[in-house]
Protein backbone atom coordinates (compact mmCIF):
# COMPACT_ATOMS: atom_id res chain seq x y z
CA UNK A 1 0.00 0.00 0.00
CA UNK A 2 1.31 3.39 -0.92
CA UNK A 3 1.78 5.88 1.86
CA UNK A 4 0.79 9.34 0.78
CA UNK A 5 2.85 11.88 2.61
CA UNK A 6 1.44 15.35 2.87
CA UNK A 7 3.94 18.16 2.99
CA UNK A 8 2.96 21.65 4.05
CA UNK A 9 4.65 24.91 3.24
CA UNK A 10 3.84 28.23 4.92
CA UNK A 11 2.83 30.74 2.27
CA UNK A 12 4.50 34.15 2.21
CA UNK A 13 2.19 36.80 3.64
CA UNK A 14 1.85 40.52 4.06
CA UNK A 15 -0.25 41.71 6.99
CA UNK A 16 -1.33 45.34 6.97
CA UNK A 17 -3.32 47.08 9.66
CA UNK A 18 -5.60 49.89 8.66
CA UNK A 19 -7.93 52.05 10.72
CA UNK A 20 -10.94 49.74 10.53
CA UNK A 21 -9.48 46.47 9.32
CA UNK A 22 -6.53 44.13 9.06
CA UNK A 23 -5.66 42.79 5.62
CA UNK A 24 -3.76 39.54 5.10
CA UNK A 25 -2.39 38.79 1.62
CA UNK A 26 -1.13 35.24 1.20
CA UNK A 27 0.68 33.93 -1.88
CA UNK A 28 -0.88 30.68 -3.05
CA UNK A 29 0.33 30.21 -6.62
CA UNK A 30 -1.40 27.35 -8.42
CA UNK A 31 -4.32 27.23 -5.98
CA UNK A 32 -7.87 27.60 -7.26
CA UNK A 33 -10.82 28.87 -5.24
CA UNK A 34 -12.10 25.36 -4.55
CA UNK A 35 -8.75 24.30 -3.12
CA UNK A 36 -8.49 27.06 -0.50
CA UNK A 37 -9.87 26.33 2.97
CA UNK A 38 -10.29 29.06 5.55
CA UNK A 39 -11.59 28.42 9.03
CA UNK A 40 -11.89 30.47 12.20
CA UNK A 41 -11.83 28.46 15.39
CA UNK A 42 -11.37 29.71 18.97
CA UNK A 43 -9.84 33.00 17.98
CA UNK A 44 -7.45 31.56 15.41
CA UNK A 45 -7.74 31.75 11.64
CA UNK A 46 -6.53 28.64 9.81
CA UNK A 47 -5.55 28.81 6.18
CA UNK A 48 -5.05 25.62 4.24
CA UNK A 49 -4.79 24.88 0.54
CA UNK A 50 -4.74 21.24 -0.38
CA UNK A 51 -2.93 19.43 -3.15
CA UNK A 52 -2.07 22.42 -5.23
CA UNK A 53 -2.46 22.24 -8.94
CA UNK A 54 1.02 21.96 -10.36
CA UNK A 55 0.12 24.30 -13.18
CA UNK A 56 -1.50 24.31 -16.55
CA UNK A 57 0.89 21.93 -18.27
CA UNK A 58 0.22 18.74 -16.32
CA UNK A 59 2.98 16.80 -14.63
CA UNK A 60 4.39 14.62 -17.40
CA UNK A 61 8.06 14.63 -18.27
CA UNK A 62 11.25 14.58 -16.26
CA UNK A 63 12.05 17.44 -13.89
CA UNK A 64 15.28 19.18 -14.87
CA UNK A 65 14.84 21.95 -12.32
CA UNK A 66 12.46 21.86 -9.36
CA UNK A 67 12.32 24.93 -7.16
CA UNK A 68 8.61 25.31 -6.58
CA UNK A 69 7.51 23.79 -3.28
CA UNK A 70 4.99 21.43 -4.90
CA UNK A 71 3.14 20.95 -1.65
CA UNK A 72 0.06 22.02 0.23
CA UNK A 73 -0.01 25.34 2.04
CA UNK A 74 -0.79 25.83 5.69
CA UNK A 75 -0.62 28.77 8.08
CA UNK A 76 -2.56 30.01 11.10
CA UNK A 77 -3.05 33.48 12.53
CA UNK A 78 -4.02 34.37 16.10
CA UNK A 79 -6.73 36.96 15.78
CA UNK A 80 -6.81 38.85 19.09
CA UNK A 81 -9.75 40.75 20.55
CA UNK A 82 -9.86 43.57 18.03
CA UNK A 83 -11.05 41.35 15.17
CA UNK A 84 -14.72 40.53 14.69
CA UNK A 85 -14.68 36.84 13.60
CA UNK A 86 -18.06 37.25 11.91
CA UNK A 87 -16.73 39.90 9.56
CA UNK A 88 -13.99 38.23 7.55
CA UNK A 89 -13.99 38.40 3.77
CA UNK A 90 -11.84 36.31 1.45
CA UNK A 91 -10.93 36.82 -2.19
CA UNK A 92 -8.58 34.76 -4.34
CA UNK A 93 -7.13 36.24 -7.49
CA UNK A 94 -4.04 35.38 -9.55
CA UNK A 95 -2.74 33.08 -6.83
CA UNK A 96 -3.04 35.66 -4.03
CA UNK A 97 -5.57 35.22 -1.24
CA UNK A 98 -6.70 38.49 0.32
CA UNK A 99 -8.41 38.22 3.69
CA UNK A 100 -10.06 41.37 5.01
CA UNK A 101 -10.68 41.20 8.74
CA UNK A 102 -12.91 43.94 10.08
CA UNK A 103 -12.18 45.28 13.55
CA UNK A 104 -14.87 45.02 16.21
CA UNK A 105 -16.93 48.18 16.49
CA UNK A 106 -15.67 48.88 20.00
CA UNK A 107 -12.08 49.01 18.74
CA UNK A 108 -12.75 51.30 15.81
CA UNK A 109 -11.70 54.91 16.27
CA UNK A 110 -14.66 57.06 17.12
CA UNK A 111 -15.01 60.83 17.17
CA UNK A 112 -16.81 62.20 20.19
CA UNK A 113 -18.81 65.30 19.67
CA UNK A 114 -18.48 67.94 22.36
CA UNK A 115 -21.83 69.30 23.35
CA UNK B 1 56.55 38.66 -18.48
CA UNK B 2 56.24 36.98 -15.11
CA UNK B 3 53.13 38.96 -14.25
CA UNK B 4 51.49 37.91 -17.48
CA UNK B 5 51.85 34.25 -16.59
CA UNK B 6 50.40 34.83 -13.14
CA UNK B 7 47.48 36.57 -14.71
CA UNK B 8 46.89 33.73 -17.05
CA UNK B 9 46.98 31.13 -14.29
CA UNK B 10 44.35 33.13 -12.44
CA UNK B 11 42.08 33.02 -15.48
CA UNK B 12 42.59 29.37 -16.29
CA UNK B 13 40.56 27.77 -13.43
CA UNK B 14 37.64 30.01 -14.34
CA UNK B 15 37.42 28.67 -17.86
CA UNK B 16 38.02 25.11 -16.74
CA UNK B 17 37.09 24.41 -13.11
CA UNK B 18 40.12 23.35 -11.08
CA UNK B 19 42.18 22.97 -14.22
CA UNK B 20 40.64 19.62 -14.96
CA UNK B 21 40.77 18.00 -18.37
CA UNK B 22 38.05 18.94 -20.83
CA UNK B 23 36.33 15.55 -20.61
CA UNK B 24 35.91 15.87 -16.89
CA UNK B 25 34.52 19.35 -17.27
CA UNK B 26 31.83 18.03 -19.56
CA UNK B 27 31.04 15.27 -17.14
CA UNK B 28 30.78 17.76 -14.32
CA UNK B 29 28.32 19.83 -16.33
CA UNK B 30 26.23 16.80 -17.11
CA UNK B 31 26.17 15.82 -13.48
CA UNK B 32 24.88 19.26 -12.57
CA UNK B 33 22.11 19.07 -15.12
CA UNK B 34 21.94 20.12 -18.72
CA UNK B 35 20.36 23.52 -18.15
CA UNK B 36 22.35 26.68 -17.76
CA UNK B 37 21.26 29.46 -15.42
CA UNK B 38 22.43 32.66 -16.89
CA UNK B 39 21.33 35.18 -14.32
CA UNK B 40 18.80 35.81 -11.62
CA UNK B 41 17.89 38.38 -8.99
CA UNK B 42 16.38 38.13 -5.51
CA UNK B 43 12.81 38.80 -6.63
CA UNK B 44 13.06 36.00 -9.20
CA UNK B 45 10.13 33.61 -9.20
CA UNK B 46 10.59 29.96 -8.22
CA UNK B 47 10.68 27.81 -11.34
CA UNK B 48 10.28 24.23 -12.42
CA UNK B 49 11.59 22.97 -15.75
CA UNK B 50 10.32 19.70 -17.16
CA UNK B 51 11.40 17.86 -20.27
CA UNK B 52 9.01 15.70 -22.28
CA UNK B 53 9.88 13.95 -25.57
CA UNK B 54 8.26 16.84 -27.46
CA UNK B 55 9.05 19.94 -25.43
CA UNK B 56 10.56 21.73 -22.47
CA UNK B 57 7.98 23.16 -20.06
CA UNK B 58 8.81 26.02 -17.70
CA UNK B 59 6.49 26.84 -14.80
CA UNK B 60 7.09 29.93 -12.70
CA UNK B 61 5.26 31.08 -9.56
CA UNK B 62 4.24 34.67 -10.10
CA UNK B 63 1.38 35.21 -7.62
CA UNK B 64 -0.32 38.58 -7.86
CA UNK B 65 1.22 39.47 -11.19
CA UNK B 66 -0.85 40.36 -14.22
CA UNK B 67 -0.32 38.91 -17.66
CA UNK B 68 0.88 42.29 -18.92
CA UNK B 69 3.50 42.57 -16.17
CA UNK B 70 5.50 39.52 -17.23
CA UNK B 71 7.64 39.66 -20.36
CA UNK B 72 9.00 36.61 -22.12
CA UNK B 73 11.81 36.89 -24.64
CA UNK B 74 13.30 34.10 -26.70
CA UNK B 75 16.58 34.25 -28.58
CA UNK B 76 19.34 31.76 -29.44
CA UNK B 77 18.09 28.83 -27.33
CA UNK B 78 17.60 31.13 -24.33
CA UNK B 79 14.31 32.09 -22.67
CA UNK B 80 14.30 35.25 -20.59
CA UNK B 81 11.62 36.12 -18.07
CA UNK B 82 11.38 39.73 -16.98
CA UNK B 83 9.04 41.61 -14.73
CA UNK B 84 8.43 43.81 -11.75
CA UNK B 85 6.63 42.50 -8.72
CA UNK B 86 4.14 44.39 -6.60
CA UNK B 87 4.96 48.01 -6.81
CA UNK B 88 1.64 48.88 -5.19
CA UNK B 89 2.78 49.08 -1.58
CA UNK B 90 1.05 52.32 -0.72
CA UNK B 91 0.98 52.37 3.04
CA UNK B 92 3.43 53.29 5.74
CA UNK B 93 5.94 50.71 6.83
CA UNK B 94 4.68 50.89 10.40
CA UNK B 95 1.25 49.62 9.31
CA UNK B 96 2.81 46.33 8.20
CA UNK B 97 2.89 43.57 10.76
CA UNK B 98 4.46 41.24 8.22
CA UNK B 99 5.92 41.96 4.78
CA UNK B 100 7.22 38.71 3.36
CA UNK B 101 6.11 39.07 -0.24
CA UNK B 102 9.02 39.75 -2.57
CA UNK B 103 9.24 43.09 -4.31
CA UNK B 104 11.48 44.43 -7.02
CA UNK B 105 12.29 43.71 -10.60
CA UNK B 106 13.63 40.41 -11.80
CA UNK B 107 15.23 39.04 -14.89
CA UNK B 108 15.96 35.40 -15.33
CA UNK B 109 17.27 33.47 -18.30
CA UNK B 110 17.28 29.76 -18.95
CA UNK B 111 19.39 28.17 -21.68
CA UNK B 112 17.60 25.19 -23.21
CA UNK B 113 19.97 22.44 -24.34
CA UNK B 114 19.32 21.51 -27.94
CA UNK B 115 17.21 24.59 -28.45
CA UNK B 116 13.52 24.96 -29.33
CA UNK B 117 11.24 26.16 -32.11
CA UNK B 118 11.18 29.87 -31.26
CA UNK B 119 8.16 30.46 -33.50
CA UNK B 120 6.05 27.84 -31.71
CA UNK B 121 6.59 28.91 -28.09
CA UNK B 122 3.33 29.27 -26.18
CA UNK B 123 2.56 30.67 -22.72
CA UNK B 124 -0.35 30.39 -20.31
CA UNK B 125 -1.24 32.28 -17.16
CA UNK B 126 -3.37 30.62 -14.49
CA UNK B 127 -3.81 31.07 -10.72
CA UNK B 128 -0.56 33.02 -10.49
CA UNK B 129 1.47 30.38 -12.34
CA UNK B 130 3.07 31.10 -15.70
CA UNK B 131 3.53 28.06 -17.95
CA UNK B 132 5.76 28.33 -21.02
CA UNK B 133 5.91 25.48 -23.53
CA UNK B 134 8.99 25.32 -25.75
CA UNK B 135 8.57 22.70 -28.48
CA UNK B 136 11.79 20.89 -29.41
CA UNK B 137 13.12 21.19 -32.94
CA UNK B 138 11.94 18.35 -35.21
CA UNK B 139 15.41 16.80 -35.44
CA UNK B 140 15.72 16.60 -31.64
CA UNK B 141 12.49 14.71 -31.11
CA UNK B 142 12.85 10.97 -30.51
CA UNK B 143 12.40 8.87 -33.63
CA UNK B 144 11.56 5.26 -33.91
CA UNK B 145 13.68 3.45 -36.46
CA UNK B 146 12.53 0.08 -37.61
CA UNK B 147 15.40 -2.33 -38.15
CA UNK B 148 14.58 -5.03 -40.59
CA UNK B 149 16.01 -8.43 -39.80
CA UNK B 150 16.87 -10.45 -42.87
Amino acid sequence: MAVVEERYVAPRVNVVERENEVVIEAELPGVSREQAEIEVREGTLYLKAHARAIGGGGTEGAYRVQERPGASYYRSFKLGDTIDPAKIEARLQDGVLTLTLAKSDKFKPRAIVVN
Amino acid sequence: MGSLIRNRSRVAPWALPWGMPEEFNQLWQEFNGPLGWIEQSSASPAMDVRETPEAFIIEADVPGMKKEEVHIEVADNVVTLKGERWGQREENKKDYHLAERQVGSFRRSVAIPGGFEAGKVSAKFEHGVLTITLPKPEEKKPRKIEVRVE
